[in-house]
């Protein structure tokens, strides 16, 4: 039993209602907002999205309901804005039931102040540093719009199965989104299926004024999908077809260091799926990936210390009681949670003269090498395959959102090197591990998004791991 | 003349100049024409900092700043970017300034002002564009305040920050050129110098001469001086505290200082232990913009500037440079002296609109666009021809200025006309027969019993005649007695 769009679609008109009580009696932390009162404010569309319930981070602004980045730093802040991603799921007939729960401000390994995110596959589990997948798995929506800078949507995306999106960095405007690291994040989406996960990219790409590193035009996502006999349950693709014939796929060692055994079998039976689709599948060395997660730390921890300084108590949030303006402001700002209180204060750190050379320059020159490798990579590779997190969902009880052990900006080296790049990246289901989904991602060369997405949907197609967990 | 320089002064400026004639904000669409508005009304959530707000460069501000660079004769960068400056405080949202860092849009430049002993070339080190926060008011002075507000109108405007370098030698000199660049950025129409915070000054001082003896001075910077005037009466001010401090042997320590312009004094804002840290990085939100390939074209829509005009004028119409110098200040005052000039004696013109027309105009704070050119083209053809006196022509002008109206109404109003040669014949023998001691003492050698004579004859003609032809007539009339 899957959540598709179509399948919402069809609920006469109860999709709403149903997704409500859904999220009602879900238990599993997923959203922080629900919109109780979204059916009355909904629009009787013929938009793409007429009707279909879907979720955003609440790190995305909505126009007159509360947007707290899952930060006490933001309890009560109402903004008088919707983000450009809210405005076009609205255009096209979606109604926003809520906003998921997620990582602090979205950084990777910052506890959210609303508890942690269970999955819908296993409450012990972690559901993982978004909300958004586990909301979707969970039925409650049909899909959700969640920004992700070191795989927060993806890693997310892979616990639960479902299928996520991070498309290159500009498709979507960051208009109304609170980023925290400007640069690496990027507003993407998951849903049950790649088909679906690209209907929403449709809606919401477009160039965006507001946004000055948005992309001039249109990215355009389902144009390469084979329309095959896809049906709801989107199971086999054309038979006798080899739609992936003459795509080479790099398989980074790199990448898959680290990876658990049980995760590790699926991926090896993905590659042979490839394979059979027709790919040639060859295993290569990134040089740059173990400078990675350096640089996107000093990068995300430099821009935090910048994008995080408005909150301040001065125009908008709460605000401390203090004798005077210094002491209110580091009142107000003990309200981060360590985690971003620790990223912020390394950020300030590591951008003080003395320093900015040794750290922050060599990571921006670390990235150029970074983007120039996987220039010349994609130059001989269509895409490259990775697993997407290296465990199933690990145990709710780890102290770090991610399960990993340390602090660190990004889950993994492979998230880390393509949000520095800024290319597109699809994470679908491959398989479980035990009783757990296991995923894999298919990252493609600059602005590349719609090859991805139709390597993902041949994928999707020729297996069967598009499922949902037993109602919960 | 060469200036000696004897307390080895070295000045340099800071010019926060606003690009207020940009209809709107560096950022987003909000007006820039904020100034007679309430506070906290003219902004938006970008203004303010809300979170998920992104800046929208506005392309004018980036055409305004290469004009200016190109005014001050500098080279403009081929592709240049924005950093972020990064320190709290209560009046900037974002807790970032939007600035510039080693890539600034202007660099190496000069002003050629008046100095102390001739032309004074002013090396303008840098300019660099940034983002101006709001505006903060206390409750008390700044020292000891009780509470303050702030009005995030001003937030956003668009600023070029004009360095010099330390090569002004007295406030005099640095308020000459701060008058130099306020008029050429007013010619550039890229800034209204008349609204309120329009521009602001950081001078950095420093006294390198003690007893005749070089030595290494301190350099204080005095932050945030609104008028040329003040900047004039800070500098001063600050020389004479370093000089007193050497003097009376106290450390000078470099420090930052305000100028408190009711006591006329400046006062410790902050010592500088170290140089500040901004933590300046590439701002991520606005990408690196090549503007290279627009200077020529902005350059070939320059305008004739200040100095140019100024040698054109002496040129062509064969005025005083004294008086092609007083005109070019304004370029609203220069063109209304070519339409007057068009039509009347360039020479006769130009006396007219610097000295009275000016005079008149900066006595009541009134700008050139309260007086027309064809009302001064009347003024001046009338004294031309005899019909009223200068006098009257400067009458018909003041009142011109107060109460408006046209120069033949006012004439014949207040019945300006030259009085005829009988009335005034009849004027000058009463006034030689009114005064017996008068003519007595001018016989007597005292040339100044003259003045009290021809006082008389001109009030007895209530003005409407010209002094020196009465004082003419009054000789002759003399001759007779």
């Amino acid at each position: 039993m899957t959540h598709t769009i179509s399948k919402f679609k069809t609920a006469d008109g109860k999709a709403v209602a149903e997704s409500l009580e859904k999220i009602k009696k879900d238990g599993l932390g997923t959203f922080i907002t629900v919109m109780t009162d979204c059916e009355s404010a909904k629009t009787a569309g013929s938009g793409p999205l007429a009707g279909v319930p879907v979720a955003v981070s609440d790190n995305i602004s909505t126009k007159a309901v509360e947007t707290t980045c899952a930060s006490k730093i933001m309890k009560g802040y109402v903004p008088p804005f919707s983000g450009k991603a809210v405005d076009d799921l609205e255009q096209a007939g979606a109604v926003i039931v809520g906003k998921t729960n997620m990582a602090e401000f979205g950084i990777f390994g910052a506890p959210s102040a609303y508890g942690p995110v269970k999955n819908p596959w296993d409450k012990t589990k972690k559901g993982g540093p978004s909300g958004s997948a586990a909301a979707v798995a969970a039925g409650e929506v049909a899909a959700a719009v969640c920004s992700d800078a070191g795989g927060i949507l993806r890693v997310s995306a892979a616990y639960c199965g479902t299928t996520a999106f991070k498309p290159t960095y500009g498709a979507v405007s960051r208009f109304g989104l609170i980023y925290y690291t400007g640069s690496l994040d990027q507003i993407g989406v998951t849903a049950s299926t790649v088909s679906d996960v690209a209907a929403v990219m449709d809606v919401l790409s477009g160039n965006d004024s507001r946004d000055t590193t948005s992309l001039p035009s249109k990215t355009d996502f389902s144009g390469k999908i084979k329309t095959g006999k896809s049906d709801d349950s989107g199971k086999t693709c054309e038979s006798g077809n080899n739609p992936l014939s003459g795509v080479k796929i790099g398989i980074p060692n790199e990448y898959l260091e680290g990876v658990s055994s049980d995760v590790m079998e699926r991926f090896e039976e993905a590659v042979s799926t490839f394979e059979k689709l027709g790919a040639v599948c060859e295993k290569i060395s990134l040089k740059t990936a173990k400078y990675a997660q350096s640089a996107h730390d000093i990068i995300a921890a430099g821009e935090s210390s910048a994008m995080l300084a408005k909150f301040d108590g001065t125009r908008f949030g709460p605000r401390a009681d203090a004798d005077n303006w210094h002491e209110m402001i580091a009142k107000t700002r003990a309200l981060f949670g360590p985690a971003v209180e620790r990223r912020i204060i390394l950020g300030i750190y590591l951008l003080m003269a003395g320093r900015y050379n040794d750290y922050y320059m060599k990571s921006m020159q670390i990235r150029t090498l970074i983007i120039e490798e996987f220039e010349s990579v994609f130059k001989e590779y269509s895409l490259l395959i990775a697993p997407s997190a290296m465990t199933a969902a690990p145990d709710l009880g780890v102290a770090c959102a991610g399960g990993c052990g340390e602090e660190l900006s990004s889950y993994s080296s492979a998230m880390a090197g393509t949000d520095l790049a800024g290319l597109p990246v699809a994470a679908v289901p491959c398989g479980f591990a035990g009783k757990l989904p296991a995923g894999l991602q298919i990252i493609g060369g600059y602005q590349k998004d719609a090859d991805v997405i139709a390597t993902a949907d041949a994928f999707e197609k020729a297996t069967d791991f598009v499922k949902a967990p037993e109602a919960v | 003349m060469i200036y000696e320089n004897p307390d080895g002064i070295m000045i340099g400026l800071e010019v926060h100049v606003q690009l207020n004639k940009a209809a709107t904000k560096m950022f987003c669409s909000c007006t820039t024409d904020y100034t007679d508005n309430d506070a906290n009304t003219c902004l938006c959530a970008g203004c303010l900092a809300l979170p998920g707000t992104t800046p929208v460069l506005n392309e004018k501000s980036i055409e305004y700043a290469i004009r200016i660079g190109l005014a001050l004769n500098a080279e403009i960068e081929e592709e240049t970017d924005f950093f972020m400056k990064s320190y709290f405080y209560p009046d900037l949202g974002n807790g970032y300034q939007v600035t510039q860092f080693d890539k600034p849009i202007v660099k190496n430049g000069s002003v050629i002002i008046e100095g102390e002993d001739g032309e004074l070339k002013v090396r303008i080190r840098r300019a660099h564009m940034e983002d101006d926060p709001g505006k903060m008011a206390h409750f008390g002075t700044i020292e000891k305040s009780t509470g303050s507000i702030i009005d995030f109108n001003r937030s956003g405007m668009p600023l070029v920050e004009i360095v010099t370098e330390p090569d002004m030698r007295s406030a005099k000199e640095a308020r000459r050129f701060l008058d130099k660049l306020r008029s050429i950025l007013e010619y550039l129409d890229v800034f209204d110098g008349s609204r309120e915070g329009a521009m602001k000054a950081d001078a950095n001082i420093s006294v390198n001469v003690f007893n005749g003896q070089r030595i290494d001075g301190t350099r204080v910077e005095v932050k945030n001086i609104s008028s040329h005037k003040a900047v004039e009466k800070a500098i001063n001010y600050e020389i004479m505290r370093q000089k007193d401090s050497l003097r009376k042997n106290k450390a000078l320590v470099q420090e930052t200082r305000h100028y408190d312009e009711d006591r006329n004094i400046t006062i410790r804002l902050r010592v500088k232990e170290t140089a500040d840290d901004y933590r300046y990085f590439p701002n991520f939100d606005l990408v690196p913009m090549i503007v290279g390939d627009r200077v020529e074209g902005i350059r070939s829509k320059l305008p004739e500037l200040p100095d140019a005009k100024r040698e054109r004028f002496v040129r062509m119409y064969g005025i005083s440079d004294a008086h092609a110098k007083s005109l070019v200040t304004e370029r609203a005052f220069a063109d209304l002296f070519e339409n007057v000039a068009a039509k009347t004696d360039p020479k006769i013109a130009a006396s007219w609109v610097a000295d009275t027309v000016k005079g008149e105009l900066n006595y009541r704070g009134l700008p050139v666009t309260s007086i027309l050119a064809e009302d001064v083209i009347t003024v001046v053809d009338m004294v031309s021809r005899k019909e009223i006196s200068e006098e009257s022509g400067i009458i018909v002008i003041r009142t011109l200025l107060d109460d408006g109206g046209k120069p033949l109404d006012i004439v014949k109003d207040k019945g300006l006309a030259m009085v005829g040669g009988d009335a005034i014949t009849t004027a000058v023998k009463e006034a030689v027969a009114e005064s017996p001691e008068a003519v007595a003492d001018y016989k007597a050698g005292t040339e100044k019993a003259l003045n009290f004579i021809v006082g008389k004859v001109m009030q007895k003609a209530k003005g409407k005649t010209d002094a020196r032809l009465a004082r003419e007539m009054v000789l002759k009339e003399l001759e007779n007695v």
